[in-house]
C-alpha cells in the first residue's frame, strides 16, 4: 500500500511538472516571437536587417526544431537558454555595443525561472561568458565592425562589478527556479499526505464500522445458538483441531479448559454404549465423504445424562480430498424425553384401543349370542303353537329380538368406524347393492310389501372403504324399509347411484312416513329419535353420518311428512392404485 | 315326492339351546335319521379321527359354531384338513354363528372345507339350502 502510494505520489508530482512546462512553453512562444521582432525594430537604427532575419531565425529554427524532433526531451528548453543568450549578443551588436542591450541577458534569466530548472541558467550563463570574453577581447583588440560596448574604455574593476552583478542575477534566477520547484514538490506532497490522511481515516472508520457490524452479527448468532441449544463445530481433519462454539461448551457443560480442541476430547464425553456406533457413523462419513447425522447420548461432568442430535458435512477440495467436517450438535434431551413419553402414551392409548375394541367385539358377541338362541326358540314356537295368542306374543318377541339385534349391531358398527383405519378398495355398486337388498329382504315380515329398485351407473373403478360405504348403504336402506308408510299403496325405495372418477352420488328415495321440518336438522344426532314409538337405536343415522365424514363425503336429506324421503350422499373416489 | 333325508348330521355346539333348535327343527322337517350333538370341537374331531376309515359311521353334514371353549371351529377346521381328502368331499361343512365380525365371515368363506356361512338361528329355508349343496358337493 505504501509503495503503491508513493508511486502515485510521483505521478501526481509528474502531471504537476508537466502542466508547468505546458503554461512555461506557451509563453515561450509569445517571448522568442517578440526577441525575433524586437530584432527587426531594432535593425532600423543602424539596418541590421540580415542579422536580424539570419541570426534571430536560425535561433527560432533550433529552438522549433529541437522541440519537433525531441518533444519528450527537455533538450530544447537548454536550446532556448542558448538561443536567449545569442539573442542578448544580437541586440547588442546591433545597437553597437549599447551597454543596455546587456539587460536582455537578465530578462533571459527571468523569463527561464518559469521551467523551476535552475540547470537553464547554465547555457545562458555559458553564452554570456563566451560573448563577453570573445566580444569584448576583439573589441578591446581594435577589430572594426566588432560591437561589445559603447564605452570606448572598460577597465578591470568595471568588468569585475559587471560579471559579479550578472553572477548574482543568474544564481538568485537558478535559486528562484529550485525554489519554486522544490515549493511545488512540497505542496503537492502536503496535499497528497493530507488526502492520504483522510483516506486513512475514512477506511479506519469503516473497519470499525465493519467490525461494530461484526460483533453485532456474532453476538445475534451466539443467541440465537443459546435460544435454540444449538452449538457448532468445525473439525480441520490435516491438524485434528477442532473450534467449537460458546453453546457447544454450554451444551457439554465444560470450559474449553476442560475440553480439548480435539477428537479424542469429545470421544471420551460419550456414553461407553454409544462409542461403537458413533465411531463407526464418523468412520464412514470420512470415508465415504458424506454428511452425517446422529443421535448420541453424552455424559456431562456431574454424571448426568444429555441426548444431543450431531449434524454435519464434509468439505472437500479441488483435488477432492477431504479438509475438514463441520456441522451442529444440538441439545434433543428436552424433546427425546417427551418422544419416550408420548411413545409410551401412544403404546397405552393403543393398547386401551384395542382392549376396547376387543371388549365392544366380545360383549356385542356374548350378549348377541344369547339373544339368538333366544330367537331360536322362539321361531320354534311360533312355528309350532296351536295357540293363536302364542303365536302373537312371539311375534311381538321377535320384534323386542330384532330390535336388540339391531342395536348391538350398530354399536359394533359405530366402534369399527370410529376407530379402524380407513381401507381402500374397489367397490362394485351392483353387486353391494343387490347384496344389501337380498340381505334386507329377511329384515322384517313387513318389508315384503316394500319394492325396491336399483338404477346403478358405474362407469369407473371405483375406490373406497368398502365396509364403511356399506355400513352407510346399509343403514339408509334399512330405514327407508323400515319407516315405510303402511298406508301407502305400493311402498317403494329406489336407489340411484352414479360413480365417476371423482366421485359417487347416490339417491336413495322412499315414499315412507317421512321427517317432520323440524326435526331433520336433528336426526342425525347421537341417540336423536323422532318419536317414542319408533323402534330404531337412535344411533342408525348418526353412525352413517360419522361414517360419511370419515369418507371424506356428504350426506343431505329431503323430507316430506307423508311424502317421503330423499337422500343424497356423495364420496369421493379414492383412485389410489 | 318325499325330501331326501340324511344318514347322519352332526352339530358342534357348546350352547345347549342352539344344538337343541338344530336338531329340533332338522327332526320336525325330517332332516336327517340321526343327529349327533357335540358341545365340544375336540370330542367332534376326535371321533372324525377315530372314524375316518369307516365311511358309514360318518356324517353326511356337519354344522359348526365358531366360538367355542378350548377349540374353535377354525381350529376345528384346521384339524379336519389333515384328515383324508374323501372325508372333506363327502361331509358338508355349514358354519352357523352369531358372530357379526367381517373376519370371521371372511375366513369362513375363503376356507374351501366350508360350503356356506349361515347366521343364527338356523330355519327351515336354510335346510333347503343346506340340502342342495350337499348334492352339488358329491355330485350327483
Amino acid at each position: 500500500m505504501e509503495a503503491a502510494y508513493n508511486s502515485s505520489k510521483a505521478t501526481h508530482i509528474e502531471v504537476f511538472l508537466e502542466q508547468i512546462k505546458n503554461k512555461s512553453d506557451r509563453l515561450v512562444n509569445y517571448f522568442l516571437i517578440s526577441f525575433f521582432l524586437g530584432g527587426l525594430v531594432l535593425s532600423v537604427f543602424y539596418d541590421t536587417k540580415d542579422i536580424a532575419v539570419g541570426v534571430g531565425g536560425l535561433s527560432l529554427i533550433a529552438y522549433y526544431t529541437t522541440k519537433l524532433l525531441l518533444p519528450k526531451s527537455d533538450i530544447y528548453q537548454y536550446v532556448l537558454s542558448t538561443g536567449i543568450g545569442i539573442f542578448m549578443a544580437q541586440y547588442i551588436y546591433q545597437m553597437h555595443g549599447m551597454f543596455e542591450m546587456h539587460f536582455v541577458a537578465f530578462i533571459g534569466s527571468a523569463i527561464l525561472i518559469t521551467y523551476q530548472n535552475w540547470k537553464l541558467q547554465i547555457p545562458l550563463v555559458l553564452v554570456v561568458v563566451v560573448h563577453h570574453g570573445l566580444f569584448g577581447y576583439l573589441q578591446f583588440s581594435g577589430l572594426e565592425d566588432i560591437y561589445f560596448t559603447q564605452l570606448e574604455y572598460m577597465d578591470l574593476q568595471t568588468f569585475i562589478i559587471h560579471i559579479v552583478l550578472a553572477a548574482v542575477i543568474f544564481f538568485t534566477c537558478g535559486l528562484w527556479a529550485h525554489h519554486f520547484k522544490k515549493y511545488s514538490e512540497r505542496h503537492i506532497e502536503q496535499t497528497f499526505e493530507t488526502g492520504r490522511l483522510i483516506e486513512e481515516q475514512k477506511q479506519k472508520e469503516a473497519i470499525l464500522l465493519i467490525s461494530e457490524d461484526l460483533k453485532k452479527a456474532n453476538d445475534r448468532l451466539n443467541e440465537a445458538q443459546r435460544i435454540a441449544s444449538i452449538g457448532d463445530w468445525s473439525w480441520d481433519l490435516q491438524t485434528n483441531v477442532i473450534y467449537r462454539s460458546a453453546e457447544f461448551y454450554r451444551i457439554m457443560e465444560r470450559t474449553p479448559d476442560e475440553m480439548a480442541p480435539t477428537y479424542e476430547a469429545f470421544m471420551e464425553c460419550i456414553h461407553k454404549d454409544d462409542l461403537d456406533f458413533v465411531t463407526a457413523t464418523i468412520n464412514d462419513s470420512i470415508a465415504g465423504q458424506k454428511p452425517i447425522s446422529f443421535e448420541v447420548r453424552v455424559i456431562m461432568p456431574d454424571k448426568s445424562v444429555k441426548t444431543i442430535l450431531a449434524q454435519g458435512k464434509v468439505v472437500v477440495d479441488g483435488k477432492g480430498v477431504l479438509k475438514e467436517l463441520h456441522g451442529t450438535i444440538q441439545d434433543i434431551t428436552e424433546r427425546k424425553r417427551n418422544e419416550t413419553t408420548l411413545q409410551r402414551t401412544n403404546e397405552e392409548l393403543r393398547k386401551s384401543n384395542s382392549e376396547l375394541d376387543r371388549f365392544v367385539y366380545s360383549v356385542s358377541h356374548d350378549l348377541r349370542a344369547p339373544l339368538l338362541s333366544m330367537q331360536g326358540i322362539v321361531d320354534i314356537t311360533e312355528e309350532e303353537s296351536e295357540e293363536e295368542l302364542t303365536r302373537e306374543h312371539m311375534k311381538m318377541l321377535k320384534g323386542s329380538i330384532s330390535r336388540l339385534d339391531n342395536f348391538i349391531s350398530e354399536i359394533l358398527d359405530y366402534s369399527r368406524n370410529a376407530r379402524g383405519e380407513i381401507k381402500v378398495n374397489t367397490v362394485d355398486f351392483k353387486n353391494m347393492l343387490l347384496e344389501i337388498k337380498n340381505d334386507l329382504q329377511y329384515m322384517a315380515n313387513d318389508s315384503r310389501n316394500v319394492s325396491i329398485s336399483l338404477d346403478v351407473k358405474q362407469d369407473t373403478p371405483f375406490y373406497t372403504d368398502q365396509g364403511r360405504f356399506k355400513i352407510i348403504l346399509n343403514n339408509l336402506i334399512s330405514n327407508a324399509i323400515r319407516y315405510h308408510n303402511p298406508l301407502a299403496e305400493q311402498s317403494f325405495v329406489r336407489i340411484k347411484a352414479h360413480a365417476d372418477e371423482q366421485m359417487s352420488i347416490i339417491e336413495i328415495e322412499d315414499n315412507g312416513i317421512g321427517i317432520p321440518r323440524q326435526y331433520q336438522e336433528k336426526v342425525f344426532d347421537m341417540f336423536y329419535r323422532v318419536s317414542e314409538n319408533s323402534s330404531g337405536s337412535g344411533l342408525g343415522l348418526y353412525i352413517v353420518r360419522e361414517t360419511v365424514d370419515k369418507l371424506k363425503g356428504q350426506i343431505t336429506l329431503e323430507s316430506e311428512p307423508g311424502v317421503g324421503t330423499k337422500c343424497f350422499i356423495k364420496i369421493p373416489n379414492l383412485n389410489f392404485q | 315326492m318325499e325330501p331326501f333325508k340324511f344318514e347322519k348330521v352332526m352339530i358342534v355346539d357348546d350352547t345347549t339351546i342352539d344344538r337343541y333348535v338344530v336338531s329340533h327343527i332338522m327332526k320336525k322337517n325330517d332332516f336327517a335319521n340321526e343327529v349327533i350333538e357335540y358341545d365340544m370341537a375336540t370330542k367332534a374331531i376326535a371321533f372324525l379321527e377315530q372314524n375316518y376309515d369307516k365311511p358309514e359311521t360318518l356324517p353326511q353334514v356337519i354344522i359348526l359354531d365358531i366360538n367355542m371353549p378350548e377349540m374353535d371351529g377354525f381350529q376345528f377346521l384346521e384339524r379336519l384338513a389333515l384328515l383324508p381328502e374323501y372325508i372333506k368331499q363327502c361331509c358338508t361343512v355349514i358354519m352357523l354363528s352369531s358372530s357379526l365380525s367381517q373376519t370371521d365371515h371372511e375366513r369362513a368363506e375363503n376356507n374351501p372345507i366350508v360350503k356356506k356361512f349361515i347366521n343364527k338361528p338356523l330355519n327351515k329355508a336354510n335346510l333347503e339350502e343346506i340340502r342342495s349343496l350337499y348334492f352339488k358337493a358329491v355330485g350327483s
